[in-house]
């Protein structure tokens, strides 16, 4: 009877195994948030913010995970900080944007070590801070020690190469007017972790990751994103942005070994 | 049987014992042919009874490859770490959940986690946030992350030896026990290691953690310890 009642106990602590990981990713989240966001409140954003992201993952190197906010009581957004809590770093990137925008759609390829809440921050201009979260379980893979699919003995022939090009979305494919237009930014980058074992020494390959972006259009700064390891390799950043005068985006990168990175990329749909 | 330990092996397609399973096969098989015969002699009703007996077969099938057993290789295993694991490591005593609990309370086995987990690097941006992984694992056990790969930097080999000494006071012929999650080589290719160091009284415990926390015993956060060595030098990260 004792063994029957254990093995039901046993398996009732499965079922609720759930509600276990919960928990624990709510105390990773109370080492973290002060270390970021020292004592300020943080508000549940309501309708404010939208997070997109796969509830399971298909490819842990490579989620897509995109954000939507809007805030209409004129204030306007002054940075969005992604989070990924059970990553060993768990600030994804901080986008700031530089024109007091109260709209913003922005999509990025994250990789993920383990299940994970991922998290948008909205601080808003007057220093508020809204927050959202999504679960988002992976595969196994293990991603930040997963070997880069970059040659590095080739990576000076491509590293910092970009490439831009015009979104068709839904509403411009269906002759609406885009207030915004909608971009993609690819960028030649192994992004490499410093978790990653080369296969043939058997050490840690060195982290060098791009860790500051900024995009002009023309003379005026769009944003600027500090990021992580948790970027993909190779990373692909979608945002909207208004033309305003030039029709070029200036996009300078930095990544952690000093190098810097500049493109100039006319704008418009990819011929 | 625990009935705790049904769930479990379901859960996680460890095999029952192959003599339990084999009698089993027989008993399904000779009813399923029984009813196949009854059916081509009578034809009463034919088409039920023989999908019951076709159902039957089919499941003895799925059985079979459910149970298929994995192989030890000869050799440590070099990648797909997260697999299913062979019943056994040639040289060493394998223990169930039971058996690890019971040399745990009597105390005296070094218990030796394996899992694997990358250092911080060095090369980070300045003032980075940081956040060093905790593992819950069995408590009072020596972490000793990245031994259980299948090849090892000369360093971390060093280190792990020179670990084990210490852990062992320098007696070859002292148990220890080495374990990381379930389904997982890193135990495997670590106690196969330890073999071949020359420990005499290597212990694999290959349910690990997993096994350990679906009885509920104790388990606590833990840091690891990590073999230092140097980072690869790249040619390109000049």
């Amino acid at each position: 009877m004792h063994k029957t009642l254990s093995g039901l106990l046993a398996g009732a602590a499965l079922l609720l195994s759930g509600t276990v990981a919960d928990l624990r990713a709510e105390s990773t989240w109370n080492a973290i948030k002060p270390a970021i966001f020292q004592d300020r409140a943080i508000h549940q954003s309501g309708d404010m913010i939208k997070l997109d992201a796969p509830y399971r993952t298909i490819d842990d190197r490579t989620i897509p995970i995109a954000i939507n906010a809007q805030v209409s009581d004129g204030r306007s957004i002054r940075s969005v900080t992604l989070l990924a809590d059970d990553n060993p770093m768990p600030v994804i990137a901080v986008l700031r944007l530089a024109n007091g925008e109260t709209r913003l759609n922005f999509r990025l390829n994250i990789r993920l070590d383990g299940t994970s809440p991922i998290r948008a921050v909205v601080e808003t201009s007057d220093g508020a801070l809204y927050m959202t979260e999504k679960l988002v379980k992976t595969s196994g893979q293990g991603a930040c020690a997963s070997p880069p699919v970059t040659d590095l003995d080739k990576i000076t022939d491509t590293i910092g190469k970009m490439e831009f090009a015009d979104v068709v979305t839904g509403a411009s494919a269906s002759g609406q007017t885009l207030i915004n237009r909608r971009g993609r930014l690819k960028i030649t980058h192994p992004n490499l972790t410093g978790l990653q074992m080369n296969q043939v020494t058997l050490q840690h390959i060195p982290a060098r990751y791009i860790d500051t972006l900024t995009v002009w259009n023309g003379e005026k700064q769009l944003f600027t994103i500090e990021s992580g390891i948790t970027v993909s390799e190779n990373p692909e950043i979608e945002f909207d942005y208004r033309l305003n005068g030039s029709s070029n985006l200036t996009v300078v990168a930095t990544d952690t070994d000093g190098t810097r990175f500049k493109s100039v990329l006319p704008v418009g749909p990819s011929s | 049987m625990r009935l705790s330990s049904l769930p479990l092996r379901v859960f996680s397609l460890q095999a029952p014992p192959a003599k339990v399973l084999e009698q089993a096969r027989k008993a399904l098989k000779a009813a399923a042919m029984g009813m196949l015969n009854h059916c081509g002699r009578t034809g009463v009703a034919r088409q039920n009874i023989a999908c019951v007996a076709t159902v039957m077969l089919a499941a003895i099938f799925f059985v079979d490859v459910v149970n298929a057993q994995v192989a030890e290789p000869a050799d440590y295993k070099l990648d797909n770490f997260r697999s299913r694991v062979p019943e056994r490591l040639s040289g060493a005593k394998t223990v169930s959940t039971l058996e690890a609990w019971r040399l745990w309370q009597a105390g005296g086995v070094p218990f030796i986690d394996v899992m694997p987990q990358a250092p911080k690097p060095k090369k980070l941006a300045k003032g980075v946030f940081w956040l060093d992984k905790t593992r819950d694992n069995i408590p009072g056990s020596f972490w000793l992350a990245n031994v259980g790969y299948g090849r090892l930097h000369p360093d971390v080999d060093r280190w792990f030896r020179s670990r084990l000494a210490l852990v062992t006071a320098g007696r070859k012929d002292k148990p220890i026990l080495f374990y990381c999650l379930m389904n997982c080589w890193m135990s495997w290719n670590a106690a196969k290691r330890a073999l071949e160091y020359g420990y005499s009284n290597v212990i694999w415990y290959p349910d690990g953690s997993d096994g350990w926390a679906f009885e509920n015993y104790p388990l606590k956060a833990s840091y690891p310890e990590f073999p230092q060595t140097p980072e690869a030098e790249l040619a390109t990260a000049r």
